[in-house]
């Protein structure tokens, strides 16, 4: 519990300070830009409807797509001027978010600078003032209610947004909201969603108060509530920077994709480390699953455990049907370790692939073991899918070679499709081999005789850095190699899945039967 | 010293000021009056630049208004207009000295003439020195708009109606005061009304244009007397029956 309350207080850490650097930032853009085409009308329409196309874009779609934008420019700085930087964690959350912060602060500039009273500005004029003192003096103090309200509408829509920086690598209280959804704890997801309003709220309530003192004249109220921001702000750029330029070197980064499994494994490798190694670690959860290869490369991440199928399709980018699993596992090997300068530091001994599967009940009745026998049903059957099943190569090949397809496919959450078969609501679903779930709803998984399905050995994968330059990490984690059955990977999953353990509880459990082994 | 020579505004293919020619010598007030729309706004605002001319030239002490930045003129030119124009974020003590602010004096010193120009213009420094412009009747905010204008010693003041939306009664008490501030510490300027009666009041001499051009310019005394023609006999006309009403008005201002 105490643990708990420490992760939800770094989280919270994070996502404050994540938030209020972009707000600041935003702040600072989008006022000198909104006076600017204040005066500069033929420029205006231009940037407000830029920043309003910023603004249709979904934010999960927006922190993503910073991913691989600032990797090309990454590239291309360091083939111009040697320089890298980070593609994913905090640089493209800040940058995804500063963008969303421009419209409503930089539209309020506008409107409220537009909305002046003209005989103020001919009297400002008038007095004799200059362009940058009727600016100062006139312009931004009679158009501040609007620009106030602007950016209390920005804080409360970055906060809002910076729960999707997760995926993207910078830690947030999206973090135990995404976990807390995959591994149906679901007093995780609301603690993450109350922590999040709650600072917004906060901050909104805090510029509200700050906006009255104001208007109102109380300067004392003002001086403490800025106090407040400055204290707040130095405190946050201070250890920002300290995190910046004084690097834990000492840290490993354990990446992990988002789900259950990937979370277990996560931990397993974490209390592995820190108890053989001198090491701490810190893992980063619920990063998206394309991320991780490249981070690894770029040595963003230390450790992250993959499947042979993912790497051939996804980074290979291979084609067609897939070769046997022997061959595979051996190609993508050469591959991350020939091409890429990665290590396999273990295959942990199970596979975590597609496969059909229906209740063992309905099976029987039918008659099918295999996908062959289900396609003579299958235009009467539904199939129950994830997000991306339907798009990826196992489905092309299954059509290709079985020619089979179902009345009706719904696509839905991965953790709803076990239910879903069980209770008859779906006839067949693409389950995922290791998932505890098939053994608990005694599901039958369909032999996939022409070999359709790439097979998907579980690979512990280390940056070329972690293996050159902590040794240790190598030798410790060869030890996982054929490690974990199929059948143990389904317990361990099921202990969170279902029994509502934490995922720590199922690493702890894993690391207790590997003692007990000779 | 304020010289026009033949300025012109056009806008597009308007022409709202025809090439007009003006001398005001120093310590004069001339009061420029016509019906909306002739142009005596816009000739008056040519004066400070706010408006810019499209041909001509305007001087002011023998020195070419467009020689110096335009914020630099206008700190040298007092301006009062009918709008009022008092920002409402500062109190009536910063609103009157924001020119002299602008010109960099001296804290005490500003503080000495905020004061002296209040009781100048009749409102009491302890009750209003601190006042915001909403606490202001509309009287009293004009008031504060004249002192703001007289505030940097200006070579020249211009008024555009400034008391064109007060009520009869607020207008003559300013009007007087005008007239008594004028006595005491004679300045250079213009004022635009379309009101005969306070271009008689106020004015050393009277313009009087018509369609961007001044048809008569003459003491009020010589234009009461001697209209130059119809036009100009109808403006007079109007203030001679008013006079009683005006009479009758101050009688009871003074109550």
């Amino acid at each position: 519990m105490k643990e708990q309350l420490l992760i939800l207080g770094s989280l919270f850490y994070s996502h404050l300070s994540l938030s209020l650097v972009a707000l600041l930032v935003g702040i600072l853009i989008s006022i000198p830009l909104g006076v600017w085409v204040s005066h500069q009308k033929r420029w205006q329409n231009l940037v407000l409807g830029f920043s309003g196309v910023i603004q249709t874009i979904p934010g999960l779609a927006l922190l993503a797509i910073m991913v691989p934008i600032l990797g090309t420019v990454s590239d291309w700085s360091e083939t111009n001027f040697n320089y890298k930087f980070s593609s994913i964690g905090t640089l493209p959350a800040l940058l995804a978010l500063i963008l969303y912060s421009l419209l409503p602060i930089l539209r309020n500039t506008v409107t409220g600078i537009a909305g002046i009273d003209e005989d103020l500005i001919e009297a400002a004029d008038a007095v004799g003032m200059t362009p940058k003192q009727k600016l100062f003096k006139v312009e931004l103090i009679m158009a501040m209610p609007v620009i106030f309200a602007g950016i209390r509408t920005a804080t409360i829509w970055v906060i809002g947004l910076a729960t999707l920086a997760t995926p993207v690598g910078a830690p947030s209280l999206g973090n135990i909201i995404f976990s807390g959804l995959q591994t149906k704890n679901y007093p995780l997801v609301f603690a993450g969603c109350i922590a999040a309003a709650l600072l917004a709220i906060f901050f909104d309530s805090l510029m509200g108060l700050l906006e009255k003192a104001w208007q109102k004249r109380k300067w004392n109220t003002l001086k403490v509530i800025l106090c407040f921001f400055i204290l707040l702000y130095s405190f946050i750029f201070y250890k920002g920077s300290k995190d910046i330029f004084f690097k834990d070197e000492n840290k490993i980064i354990v990446g992990t994709k988002a789900f259950t499994e990937q979370y277990i494994l996560g931990d397993i490798i974490k209390m592995i480390v820190q108890e053989k190694t001198p090491y701490k670690v810190d893992i980063r959860k619920s990063l998206g699953s394309n991320l991780l290869f490249d981070a690894l490369r770029n040595d963003q991440i230390d450790i992250y455990v993959t499947y042979s199928g993912t790497i051939w399709s996804t980074v290979m980018k291979e084609k067609g049907l897939p070769p046997s699993s022997k061959a595979l596992l051996s190609k993508v090997t050469d591959y991350v370790e020939k091409k890429h300068n990665l290590k396999v530091a273990a295959r942990l001994g199970f596979e975590n692939k597609y496969a059909f599967a229906m209740t063992r009940k309905k099976a029987s009745e039918l008659g099918i073991k295999t996908i062959d026998d289900l396609k003579k049903f299958a235009g009467d059957l539904k199939l129950g899918t994830d997000y991306v099943f339907l798009d990826r190569l196992e489905w092309k090949n299954i059509r290709g070679l079985y020619k089979i397809d179902f009345q009706k496919k719904i696509v839905m959450d991965p953790t709803l499709m076990y239910e879903s078969v069980h209770d008859n609501q779906v006839d067949v679903i693409t389950a995922y081999t290791s998932d505890g779930r098939i053994k608990k709803y005694d599901l039958l998984i369909l032999k996939d005789k022409k070999k359709a399905i790439p097979s998907y050995h579980t690979m512990l994968l280390l940056s070329q850095r972690a293996v050159t330059k902590r040794p240790l990490l190598l030798k410790e984690l060869k030890k996982l190699d054929q490690s974990i059955t199929l059948e143990i990977m389904q317990d361990l999953n099921f202990l969170v899945d279902e029994k509502g353990k934490s995922t720590k509880e199922a690493a702890k459990t894993f690391l207790s039967i590997l003692k007990k082994r000779p | 010293m304020i010289e026009l020579k033949s300025v012109t505004k056009v806008y597009e293919d308007l022409t709202v000021v025809n090439s007009i020619d003006l001398f005001i010598p120093k310590g004069e007030l001339l009061v420029l009056l016509g019906e909306s729309g002739c142009g005596k706004t816009t000739t008056l605002k040519m004066i400070n630049r706010l408006i810019h001319p499209t041909g001509g030239e305007v001087k002011i002490d023998g020195k070419n208004n467009t020689d110096m930045p335009p914020y630099e003129l206008r700190r040298e030119i007092g301006y009062c207009f009918q709008k009022i124009g008092l920002f409402p974020h500062m109190t009536v003590a910063n609103n009157i000295a924001i020119t002299l602010g602008l010109l960099g004096w001296e804290k005490a010193k500003i503080r000495e003439r905020v004061i002296e120009l209040l009781e100048l213009t009749e409102l009491d420094p302890k009750i209003f020195y601190h006042r915001y412009p909403k606490e202001l009747s509309g009287g009293q905010a004009q008031r504060v708009a004249v002192a703001r204008a007289l505030s940097a010693h200006p070579k020249v003041i211009l008024f555009d109606e400034p008391f064109g939306k007060l009520d009869p009664l607020n207008r003559s008490h300013l009007q007087k005061e005008i007239q008594k501030i004028k006595n005491r510490i004679p300045f250079t300027g213009a004022f635009v009304t379309h009101d005969m009666m306070e271009a008689l009041l106020l004015g050393d001499r009277i313009a009087i244009m018509k369609r961007g051009s001044i048809v008569q310019i003459d003491t009020p005394k010589n234009i009461f007397n001697n209209p130059i023609d119809d036009y100009v006999a109808s403006l007079i006309r109007a203030p001679k029956e008013q006079m009683k009403q005006l009479e009758a008005t101050l009688e009871r201002g003074d109550g």
